[in-house]
């Protein structure tokens, strides 16, 4: 957090875009899903963009880091060369941040599939409605055929995400 | 006469926003082709920024520097970029890709074919003497001195005329600092490449410069030949710099080829030798450990050719 303080002092723009978002982080999902309620009503459509909200974050944190990361004489010695702007991009600057770009996405999609389940809260289906139907209902079979498929998603998806990372940074190990 | 020039400065100023005194002021200096240049200065003495002014990775205020006759401002900068060579200090190889991806890719933005980029690759590695079994590692299996010496292919892969060099070697520890050295410059000799060279390190500006530059708080001091800058200092600051008092130095750039006296046949039998190229302060060093009158010098074949006595190494004549 530090780190990214001190770059929006540099940049007040990235900064503004930046602190936004930070903000947006702090807000519990099931209050997201909750202000979303008011404006757009129940159903799958609020649930999806509240949820698309919560993904942002952690992704466009990351891969503004990954890109801040990369080392800047790595970035003159590739200018030196003559690589124009968008040659660095797609050669230089991308592969190199996309290990942490990786990690955002990971993120993401482990909270996403966390707070898909409180969807069920405004209404928006899914395997939350187990969870809920459950718990009210005191029937706790109900509850795990929602809970363990969730469990199961949300490691599954881990698993897949930890798997590319670890191919596309080989070269970070290799000894 | 103009393309013997290969970087010509033409009243180069370059005041960076914010600060009072310019880094470079009024910077004239002429570099002819296939020479090596070293530029040595302290820390803000605008070496450096007149080094990364010759590819534009800094702008001059005002003044033109000129690239075999024609404006470096003519042509797109990235063009420009390709057709000179840079090495830098924090050596900056690309850690995602191999050596060999590392090397070729000026040559790739050229668009080079397969072939050609293969086997411009295996020379420059062989040039830098790196095995070729190397090709397929990637940077951090290397060390510090190899993944410059990577540097320094990456940076000739597209044979370029120029190369410009901002302490290369400054990062790197003594004993494979001096092992890059004589290579580079035996490299430099074998391809004439118009060098320019930025360091900080005296010893290593009068070894590698066929010409160096003196510079301080922005302006070049002095600009002369490795000895000229030793025995006639044009001010007091190069001359503390250089420390041209220091007599060793001085004996070190003397060849013994240049001070060797005819044999006149009553030299010892047993007189050590040594050889032409060797320096003045190898023949003292000599003339100290073996107690002898003579050295005698001898050539690659192991001819006699003449012989140094304690006479020569007083520099009177200077």
């Amino acid at each position: 957090m530090e780190i990214i303080f001190y770059y929006n002092t540099k940049q007040w723009l990235s900064g503004a875009i930046m602190g936004l978002f930070n903000a947006l982080r702090v807000i519990p999902s099931l209050a997201i899903l909750v202000l979303i309620l008011p404006l757009m009503g129940t159903g799958f459509a609020p649930a999806l963009v509240a949820l698309t909200l919560l993904a942002v974050p952690p992704i466009l944190i990351n891969s503004f880091l990954g890109f801040r990361n990369v080392d800047p004489h790595i970035i003159e010695a590739a200018n030196g060369m003559g690589m124009g702007a968008r040659m660095l991009m797609r050669k230089i600057e991308f592969p190199l941040a996309t290990p942490l770009i990786l990690s955002g996405i990971k993120t993401a999609a482990v909270e996403v599939v966390a707070s898909a389940t409180l969807a069920a809260f405004i209404g928006g289906g899914g395997l939350g409605t187990f969870i809920i139907n459950g718990l009210s209902l005191y029937n706790f079979s109900l509850l795990l055929v929602g809970a363990i498929p969730v469990a199961i998603l949300a490691m599954t998806s881990e698993l897949i995400l930890s798997s590319i990372e670890k191919m596309t940074t080989r070269y970070q190990r290799i000894s | 006469m103009i393309q013997q020039d290969a970087i010509v400065f033409d009243r180069i100023t370059k005041t960076f926003p914010g600060t009072a005194r310019p880094a470079v002021s009024e910077t004239n200096l002429v570099i002819e082709r296939g020479a090596f240049v070293t530029i040595v200065g302290s820390s803000g003495s605008g070496k450096t920024t007149l080094l990364k002014m010759v590819n534009r990775i800094i702008e001059p205020t005002s003044g033109t520097i000129y690239l075999f006759g024609t404006d470096i401002r003519q042509k797109p900068v990235t063009e420009l970029r390709r057709s000179i060579g840079y090495v830098i200090q924090q050596i900056g190889l690309f850690p995602h890709m191999t050596i060999e991806e590392n090397i070729a890719t000026v040559p790739r933005i050229l668009g080079w074919s397969r072939q050609t980029i293969e086997a411009r690759v295996n020379f420059l590695l062989d040039l830098v003497r790196l095995p070729a079994s190397y090709k397929k590692r990637y940077p951090r299996q290397l060390s510090g001195g190899q993944q410059q010496r990577v540097g320094i292919a990456r940076a000739m892969a597209g044979d370029p005329d120029v190369l410009l060099m901002d302490e290369p070697f400054g990062a790197i520890d003594a004993i494979t600092r001096k092992e890059l050295q004589d290579e580079f410059l035996a490299i430099q000799k074998q391809l004439v490449k118009t060098v320019l060279f930025v360091t900080h390190d005296m010893d290593e500006a009068l070894k590698l410069g066929d010409r160096i530059v003196v510079m301080h708080e922005g302006k070049v001091l002095q600009y002369g030949p490795p000895f000229h800058i030793l025995s006639q200092p044009a001010t007091p600051f190069v001359s503390r710099l250089t420390q041209s008092d220091n007599l060793f130095r001085q004996l070190d750039l003397i060849k013994a080829s240049e001070k060797m006296i005819p044999l006149n046949g009553r030299e010892d039998a047993n007189a050590p030798h040594i050889h032409t190229r060797d320096s003045l302060k190898k023949a003292l060093q000599t003339l100290l450990q073996t107690n002898a009158d003579d050295i005698i010098v001898i050539d690659d074949a192991g001819q006699r050719l003449g012989k140094i006595t304690l006479e020569q190494l007083r520099l009177t004549d200077r």
